[in-house]
């Protein structure tokens, strides 16, 4: 296999870095400057390819990134309620009922809640839907164990919601959920989905879904339908044999190489990074570098002390 | 102000409003999203369909060109409007001869067409002829074109650039008015410039189309317009890439928050959707103006395949 | 400190600037003896009207606005007197004009005639400034500068029988009234498309001089304090004006009242006509207007690095994070001028014998080895070339050597002296630049400077670049010490460079035919930085008679170059020969030398002479003949190389 050949037209390493440098000051907050990128370059060590070939295959992923600042998850926040707006109105009769009726009523006999414990991302998100929307404080609860009688809708509100079946975190909370609440609506807000998970508890738990940003194969890294490689398509193997080895290397526990349920995705938010996208981005163990933070949910372990010398 | 349900759909086979109409409107084009939305009509034969066919666009073309598929359908009635793609009321004879009315139901097909024509006849449908409600089709791209994968190669068009009011949408400057430019970002960071040094606003709004298409152009935009973008006065607002009526709101709340002495001036630049929903504000708001650059040549192709269709209900008063 | 933190030169467009940061940014062109055409006082008083040129981002809006009223009644608020006062102080009053591009140009089509347009397009024309006048008499109400008798007595009812008004009893009246049919107009133009019917407008229409020159006169006649003073009409982006709205305000121009001037502010070559509405005249520079050139500081010895500093030096003090750490001297952030020495030691450093072993080739070792100068490359490079002009190596070596000791007296060390300080310092680094294939760097004040070309926005441009850089490569470098590495100021002159040699394809109309131009022509540039016997160093002027062009297509590619400053005239002429008519001497705008690794210093000696033919090979061919340029005297190339680019030491 000539790689040299396959790399003919590619950009070369200033070409990406220069469209890093604009993504950074535009989207990243100046987050990231050329120090960061140079010591995560480092972790790739020619293991699979020439270190150069290696190198530009890893500056392509990264512009490929797609960042999601503060400015921009809080108007997801104000996207998924505008659009639960239009689905409470959506076929209404204006004659007998007004659109501010209809919304009154709405939310007068709903909840909002969290699926995830306290401290989770869905709880982080919902704090900021309630800022950007101007919501009473009223309309959120803080348990499923804790919802009223009167209460007719149940609205869950979380950030990412991306792995299909059984296995996910949502489809197991739903099940309980829906068993606990069978007569109750429930409604479902997320920041972004994969369309897999979107049609899976859509059609599982007959709720209704709301997703500002829906994903589909077009998103998955190394998918044949990819974005990313869309200019390139001969190399899509070839990164995914690349990611895939150094994603080995890393070995997160319970998180495959390509991402958590093989994700291959490449977005990751301004307070964290999701596990479903490619682990050498975010992953930190193993002498492995990350250019973005992940902060895991830690349900093992119950350390307190992290080494500190005074407390 | 009432507050009214938009509807927007995505176009399946349980769609009827395409069988409905009796007049589409529709460009001509190479696009593979030229005659997507056509092919979804069932009944063709019973609709009226106007074509806009660019001269520019069939200059060397040949017959194999996937510009004439649309020969391949049978249609009752078909007038087929030849015009300059830089002068939209070049149109305006042949248009005008088509019996439109305030009932008549009218679907424009906005994927090929480009903006200046497709402003221009929805405020001619207006204006002339007292249409209240317009069905408009769009047609998403799968994806965009980039010159060895680089964003910052982008370009829509080529040669040099003129930057001129859509005629229809001069707006209404008042005295000692402070100009607010409003700029619906696209992939072409050219374009943007230009249009904030002829404009010359106070200040600028710049609106990136967020959620976008797929989730990487929401960066591209802001990369390919970085000059603009890092200038420390503009103000970057988001609103969703197709969906014409948040662009609406947006330019509303704009206004809202605007003094009485503000002379808003709206770029639409970004998606088709997005400068839909500002040719609806702009023609609520008949004080707004319209700007847009003029190219020597629009790019045959920067676009690939086809992805969802859509049909927006426009409410054309107010 | 971050937070404190932003790129100082991001941002600002003189025209969008409101009135207080026009004057925070004001930075008075005449303290820096920048023209020489012009001094303070004509901005109000001289008689002639006068034509501001020069390229985009030269200051000319922000110039033009300073002089108008509003900035100078902020003027006057901070001095705690009166605008009446400070009228009186200029004995003047200045009235700033800008129409956008788009708006000019939604005064035409729509199958209606040009001389339909000509009316529509006086009558707004004439509106617009007819409507400042009385604003500004309205300030000078409000602040009781004027008799409130003579207002209500005098001036409105003959303002209201000049403008045929009904019977106002208010100058904001009269305002609103304007106002109205300023709209009048607007709603027009925002319906012929769909009716294509004529302008008729509901009172009368306007003609030329009724009101830009009538008011005035009235002004002068009725107010006791408007006697001696002079109304200045600003016009701005003048080359944005169609050829018939030109034509219009050109008859302005020659009509122009004794007390009613224009200062009119256009790009080079901005005039589309000088016809007048009556076809058989025309205006003439000199008679109806004379021209300030603002980009001639690129020619002249003047206070423009000093303007440039103070400029960056406001920029910067505007920033928590640099002013309280005092780094607002521009010349220290960015380092005074280039250290050519230290470039070539950093060049030759990881392959110190690769100039030696290129001329060993050529030259006997022994005869190299006693001209070496390890410590500086660029003498070790010249010492070779005077042993390949025929100099002997013991005559090179003592002449360095009495150079280096500063030996008295001795002409051989100051010929070398010259010949090193004077004449090729630059050219040689150019040439080691190439000899170790590596690009020249292009950084320091002085060159930023230089690349400028006399356009202040370029240079802003280059700092804001170098800032932004300098922030994403090493901000703890910039923030702390209050420098910016030399690398960085390099990407930036390459990144904007590269931008603007993009950016011609856009120019209308011509915008291919001038880009081909520009990178042949900088091709050429770049073949005689390559020469190694440096016989026409930096060469990068080019010299034509622009009036003999036969051409029209050519003739206005040109002039559309001159125009979007991609070429700049100097003010000198030459000849090609004794027998031949004068050519002007142009040189690529210096913001395409580091595109193309040459100099954006101006030497005397050879420009490339071009006539119809030559040029009409370098607007349209892909790729020229190089030979046919780089002839030089007594040296032929010999024969084309294969890739037709000149071969380094082909003259060896």
């Amino acid at each position: 296999m000539d790689l040299a050949k396959l790399f003919e037209d590619f950009p070369s390493e200033e070409e990406l870095l220069n469209i890093i440098m604009h993504a950074s000051t535009t989207v990243w907050e100046s987050e990231l400057v050329e120090k960061d990128i140079e010591n995560w370059l480092n972790n790739f060590t020619g293991d699979v390819y020439e270190l150069k070939h290696e190198r530009l295959l890893a500056l392509w992923l990264l512009s490929h990134f797609t960042y999601y600042n503060q400015h921009e998850v809080r108007h997801l926040c104000r996207v998924i309620y505008s659009d639960l707006l239009h689905l409470i109105v959506n076929g209404l009769d204006t004659s007998k009922t007004s659109v501010d009726d209809a919304i009154q009523f709405f939310f007068s006999k709903s909840n909002i809640i969290s699926p995830e414990k306290t401290s989770g991302s869905g709880g982080f998100i919902a704090y900021y839907f309630r800022h950007e929307n101007r919501l009473p404080m009223t309309l959120f609860n803080f348990s499923m164990e804790n919802i009223n009688d009167s209460i007719e809708n149940i609205i869950l509100i979380d950030d990412v919601t991306m792995t299909k079946g059984e296995l996910g975190q949502m489809h197991r909370f739903l099940t309980g959920a829906t068993a606990k609440y069978p007569k109750k609506k429930f409604y479902l807000l997320t920041l972004l989905s994969s369309e897999a998970a979107f049609n899976h508890l859509k059609s599982t738990f007959n709720l209704e879904i709301v997703t500002a940003i829906k994903l589909d194969d077009r998103d998955k890294a190394f998918h044949p339908e990819s974005d990313i490689f869309s200019s390139f398509k001969t190399l899509t193997d070839l990164a995914q044999k690349f990611a895939e080895h150094y994603g080995k290397k890393i070995n997160i526990p319970d998180v495959e190489p390509l991402g958590f349920g093989n994700g291959q995705y490449t977005f990751g938010f301004f307070y964290n990074t999701p596990d479903n996208s490619l682990p050498i981005f975010w992953g930190q163990i193993n002498g492995w570098t990350p250019i973005l933070r992940r902060y895991h949910k830690n349900y093992r372990t119950q350390t307190y002390l992290h080494h500190e010398r005074f407390v | 102000m009432k507050t009214l349900i938009y509807n927007m759909e995505l176009i399946d086979s349980s769609n009827k409003t395409l069988d409905e109409l009796d007049y589409l409107i529709l460009a001509s084009g190479s696009d593979s999203r030229a005659y997507e939305v056509l092919s979804k009509c069932k009944s063709i034969s019973k609709n009226q369909v106007v074509f806009f066919h660019f001269i520019e666009r069939l200059d060397g073309l040949d017959s194999s060109d996937p510009l004439f598929n649309f020969k391949k359908y049978s249609y009752k009635y078909i007038q087929e409007i030849y015009c300059n793609i830089k002068n939209p009321s070049s149109c305006l004879e042949e248009i005008t001869k088509n019996k439109f009315n305030s009932s008549t139901k009218i679907g424009i097909d906005i994927s090929c067409l480009t903006k200046p024509y497709f402003y221009f006849i929805i405020k001619l449908l207006k204006e002339r002829f007292a249409v209240e409600n317009l069905s408009v089709f769009y047609t998403e791209p799968k994806s965009y074109l980039f010159p060895k994968g680089l964003f910052n190669a982008f370009h829509t068009s080529s040669g040099p650039l003129s930057i001129f009011e859509i005629p229809g949408y001069s707006g209404q400057e008042k005295r000692g008015a402070k100009r607010t430019l409003v700029i619906l970002l696209g992939f072409d960071g050219d374009l943007s410039k230009e249009i904030n040094e002829d404009v010359s606003p106070h200040d600028t709004v710049v609106v990136n189309g967020f959620p976008s298409y797929t989730p990487k152009f929401k960066d591209i935009s802001l990369i390919t317009n970085e000059k603009l973008v890092s200038d420390h006065n503009i103000i970057v607002s988001y609103a969703r890439a197709n969906n014409p009526f948040e662009i609406y709101n947006l330019l509303q709340m704009i206004k809202d928050k605007a003094t009485a002495d503000t002379f808003i001036n709206v770029a639409p630049l970004g998606t088709k959707p997005m400068a839909l929903g500002a040719c609806l504000f702009a023609l609520h708001n008949p004080d707004v103006r319209i700007v847009y650059p003029l190219p020597e040549n629009y790019e045959n192709k920067y676009s690939d395949k086809s992805w969802n269709s859509w049909i927006y209900d426009l409410p054309l008063i107010n | 400190m971050k937070d404190l933190y932003r790129n100082p030169f991001s941002g600002v467009n003189a025209v969008q600037l409101d009135t207080d940061l026009i004057l925070e940014y004001w930075c008075n062109p005449f303290l820096y003896d920048l023209f020489s055409e012009i001094k303070e006082y004509d901005i109000y008083n001289d008689t002639n009207n006068i034509v501001l040129m020069g390229g985009r981002s030269t200051g000319k809006s922000m110039f033009l606005r300073y002089w108008s009223y509003p900035v100078q009644l902020k003027i006057s608020e901070k001095e705690n007197i009166s605008l009446n006062e400070i009228i009186q102080r200029n004995k003047g009053v200045g009235f700033y004009f800008r129409i956008d591009g788009a708006k000019l140009k939604s005064f035409q089509g729509h199958g209606l005639s040009q001389e339909h347009w000509t009316s529509v397009f006086t009558h707004y024309f004439e509106l617009i400034v007819g409507r400042q006048y009385i604003e500004v008499l309205n300030l000078l109400e409000v602040e009781r500068s004027i008799d409130g008798k003579i207002i209500t007595a005098q001036l409105i009812p003959k303002l209201c029988g000049l403008l045929e008004f009904n019977n106002h009893t208010s100058l904001e009246n009269i305002i609103t009234e304007f106002d109205l049919r300023i709209k009048e107009v607007e709603v027009h133009l925002g319906n012929v498309p769909f009716y294509k019917k004529e302008f008729v407008p509901k009172d009368r229409g306007f003609l030329s001089q009724s009101l830009s020159f009538g008011i005035p006169e009235l002004l002068l006649s009725v107010i006791p304090s408007f006697k001696n003073l002079n109304l200045i009409i600003l016009l701005d982006e003048y080359e944005n004006f169609l050829h018939y709205q030109q034509k219009v305000v050109n008859t302005l121009l020659r009509f122009t009242k004794p007390h009613t001037k224009f200062r009119i502010g256009m790009r080079l070559e901005g005039f589309r006509t000088f016809e007048m509405i009556s076809e058989d005249d025309f205006i003439k520079e000199g008679r109806e207007y004379r021209k300030v050139v603002f980009e001639e500081v690129v020619n002249k010895n003047s206070g423009y690095q000093d303007f440039l500093c103070e400029i960056a030096k406001k920029r910067l003090e505007s920033i928590p994070a640099l002013k309280d750490r005092e780094f607002t001297n521009i010349k220290t952030i960015l380092g005074d001028s280039e250290n050519l020495e230290q470039e070539a030691i950093e060049l030759a450093q990881s392959k110190p014998n690769k100039i030696f072993e290129q001329f060993s080739k050529k030259f006997p070792k022994e005869d190299l080895e006693k001209l070496r100068c390890p410590q500086n490359p660029l003498l070790e490079l010249l010492n070779f070339i005077w042993l390949s002009r025929g100099v002997t190596a013991d005559q090179t070596a003592k002449s360095m050597n009495d150079y280096l000791n500063k030996v008295k007296g001795s002409d051989d060390g100051e010929k070398y002296r010259r010949d090193y300080i004077d004449k090729y310092k630059l050219t040689l680094t150019f040439l080691l630049c190439s000899i170790y294939r590596t690009n020249k760097q292009y950084y320091s004040f002085n060159t930023f400077a230089f690349l400028s070309s006399g356009i202040v926005g370029h240079f802003i441009e280059l700092c804001r670049r170098s800032f932004s850089i300098a922030d994403w490569g090493d901000t703890d470098t910039l923030l702390a010490k209050g420098i910016i590495k030399k690398d960085f100021q390099n990407k930036a002159a390459i990144e904007f460079s590269n931008s603007e040699k993009q950016q011609i394809g856009r120019i209308e109309t011509y915008g291919g035919l001038i880009s081909k131009f520009i990178v042949n022509v900088g091709n050429i540039f770049r073949g005689f930085h390559l020469d190694i016997q440096m016989r026409y160093p930096e060469t990068n002027q080019f010299a034509i008679n622009v009036d003999s062009i036969q051409d029209s297509e050519l003739q206005n590619a040109l002039k559309a170059a001159v125009r979007w400053t991609i070429i700049q005239r100097k003010p000198k002429m030459q000849r090609s020969g004794p027998s031949e008519s004068l050519q002007d001497l142009y040189m690529l705008n210096r913001i395409f030398s580091p595109s193309f690794q040459i100099s954006y210093r101006t030497r005397g000696g050879k420009s490339i002479s071009l006539n119809e033919a030559s040029l009409k090979k370098l607007m349209y061919e892909d790729k020229i003949n190089l030979g046919d340029y780089l002839i030089v005297d007594d040296v032929q190339p010999k024969g084309q190389n294969k890739n037709n680019s000149p071969d380094l030491f082909s003259n060896i």
